[in-house]
């Protein structure tokens, strides 16, 4: 049986997610023995029009990225959107709730006008997706089990429980209990906590969590006088989009068991 | 029993060693936490367990008997072929406080029931667990002496309580705990009359800490079964945050979801078994995507009840809650059984 051929693409993003590929090391010979890696340009020459899988890193935000992603939609067979900039917007949305000339003149100064900013998008709101593989980055270990799923027929499961999930049973000391607000609770798992893990703070890169009850957490954080708003600000690093739609009326923190 | 003084600790430990490592209670080495948190980890060599009181370790000692992930059996894709792996691995379990203690003793029950859980069994065979008696509360959370948990019954294979600053009496429960009491006669000395009325008075005293037994009128058991429909699930089910820390850390848990773990080159897998709890979104997900308990009312309800009268009425006996007072502890929203069962009281009151 051929091996399927494999093409990596990075829109607007830090191409993070990539690396997070070639941090895999040893592992690569056996990727290299199940897949065919056709275009990935922060490793090889190679790059081919003609792919089965397309893994796309970054937001959609430019009109040109739009036809590109499209095109690549055409050619493949999957695709995949890897890291919090293809799943959820990621940073880049973070302008979305700013004016877009005064971003530009921020970035580019006088010459802001030449470059418009435009709508951030994630790559589903584009084109349809067949996987997503959630983190800022992904998940190293996600990407090898994506593919082994691929290859061996079998259904890529993943869950929307939360990142206390891992975390307790690392038997992590609880940031709240140190009194730092976390996310926690509220924050899409699969990273085996690895930021509270180390002592920092979730911060929610993977999106929220299937019932994440976010009223809930925002009045206990308050009440621990760990600030006004907090959640709200720290969800707006990676969760814009999703925050403003909750926010926009699907917020009962009744959780959505879909 | 016998009398093990502190200065011979070395020498305790070192025999404990013959029967497999020694894994212990040990101060977590994390720069923001100071040394309060403990973890159950291996001893160092020639390292000491602490035997002090202390905040519970984060994570049970039930969990070294069913890990948070473990491997039931290995195959490989292309024969078919599936091999069983069973822990067999010898280990010391030392400073284990009652509440713990107990809980294995449930678990020892609800696990060997039915068809056995052999990989629980295969750990807990070849395990010696050495429990260390507490004093006073360890912490806020804690309400084992409403359980009546907090003086160790069972559970364990040797209990030590410390009845002076120099010496512990050394009790057996087990044949194992009788083996390794008459192995280790050279380290133990003798119990004179005057350390049986010691450990008498400690365990007077011991009591009189954990103070009086009746923080409810009513037993547990009946206030879950009469409360089906009490307000106090839906009130508190809009503050829980689904997080799942409750089911994960308690030590009478035993949930688990399987996952198939086939690494590149997909030649060969594993199937694994990883923790799972029923106040988890998903758990109770089935086939074609129903969810026969999706609202957090009906979770909380489920797992309080089956803590205190599930359980207890499937296996006899008393609560499947020890009081350690780890799921309130985690709860970043502070809900606990012990406000859950004042409330559900409170309205049976009311309700006269």
């Amino acid at each position: 049986m051929p091996r399927p051929r494999v093409a990596f693409f990075s829109f607007t993003s830090c191409e993070g997610c990539q690396l997070t590929v070639l941090e895999q090391e040893t592992k690569l010979l056996e990727l290299l023995e199940v897949v065919e890696i056709v275009r990935f340009r922060e490793a090889i020459d190679r790059r081919e029009d003609r792919f089965d899988v397309a893994f796309v890193e970054g937001s959609i935000s430019t009109p040109e990225e739009e036809d590109r992603v499209r095109w690549i939609r055409n050619q493949a067979g999957l695709v995949v959107a890897i890291g919090a900039c293809a799943t959820l917007g990621g940073v880049n949305a973070i302008r979305e709730d700013r004016d877009h000339l005064d971003v530009q003149g921020r970035v580019y100064g006088e010459k802001g006008e030449w470059y418009p900013a435009h709508q951030v998008k994630t790559v589903a709101e584009v084109v349809s997706i067949d996987f997503e593989l959630h983190g800022c980055p992904m998940a190293g270990a996600e990407f090898l089990d994506l593919v082994s799923c691929l290859i061996t027929g079998r259904k890529f499961r993943q869950k929307g429980t939360s990142v206390c999930v891992e975390c307790v049973l690392r038997g992590t000391v609880c940031q709240l209990w140190k009194g730092r607000p976390c996310l926690g609770p509220i924050s899409r798992g699969g990273c085996q906590a690895v930021c509270p893990s180390q002592g920092g703070s979730c911060i929610g890169c993977r999106g929220l969590a299937t019932e994440a009850n976010l009223p809930a957490l925002a009045d206990q954080l308050e009440s621990e006088g760990l600030g006004d708003g907090v959640t709200e600000r720290m969800l707006e690093l990676f969760n814009r989009k999703e925050f403003a739609a909750r926010e926009g009326g699907q917020g009962d923190g009744k959780g959505d068991p879909a | 029993m016998v009398m093990l003084s502190r200065v011979r600790l070395a020498a305790f430990i070192d025999a404990l060693r013959r029967h497999g490592e020694v894994v212990a209670p040990r101060p977590v080495l994390d720069p923001q936490a100071s040394g309060e948190y403990r973890r159950y980890e291996e001893l160092r060599s020639g390292e000491l367990p602490e035997l002090a009181p202390g905040k519970p370790a984060l994570l049970p000692a039930s969990h070294l008997f069913l890990p948070p992930r473990e491997t039931m059996l290995s195959y490989e894709l292309e024969s078919g072929r599936f091999t069983e792996v069973l822990d067999r691995e010898p280990r010391v379990v030392i400073g284990v406080p009652p509440c713990e203690a107990h809980a294995l003793a449930l678990l020892d029950q609800a696990l060997s029931q039915g068809v056995p859980d052999r990989h629980y069994r295969a750990r807990r065979e070849n395990a010696t667990v050495v429990s260390l008696a507490c004093a006073e509360p360890c912490w806020e959370q804690c309400f084992c002496r409403q359980m009546g948990t907090h003086r160790a019954t069972d559970g364990f294979d040797l209990l030590l309580t410390p009845i002076d600053a120099e010496r512990f009496t050394v009790e057996t429960n087990t044949e194992k705990g009788d083996a390794l009491t008459a192995e280790l006669s050279g380290v133990f000395a003798p119990a004179l009359d005057a350390d049986r009325a010691a450990l008498d008075s400690w365990n007077v005293r011991c009591d009189a800490a954990f103070g009086p037994s009746e923080s409810w009128s009513a037993d547990p058991r009946a206030l879950v079964e009469d409360g089906a429909d009490d307000p106090v699930w839906s009130t508190e089910a809009e503050r829980c945050l689904s997080c799942g820390a409750c089911v994960l850390l308690c030590p009478t848990c035993t949930c688990f979801d399987m996952v198939e773990s086939v690494p590149l080159p997909c030649s060969a897998g594993t199937r694994e078994r990883c923790r799972d709890g029923c106040m988890i979104p998903g758990f109770s997900a089935v086939a074609h995507g129903a969810d026969f308990r999706s609202d957090r009312a009906e979770r909380l309800r489920h797992r309080t009840r089956r803590k205190f009268a599930y359980q207890p009425e499937r296996y006899g006996g008393g609560s499947y809650c020890v009081g350690c007072g780890r799921c309130h502890a985690h709860c970043p929203v502070d809900i606990g059984p012990i406000g859950l069962l004042k409330e559900l009281e409170k309205d049976r009151e009311e309700a006269r």
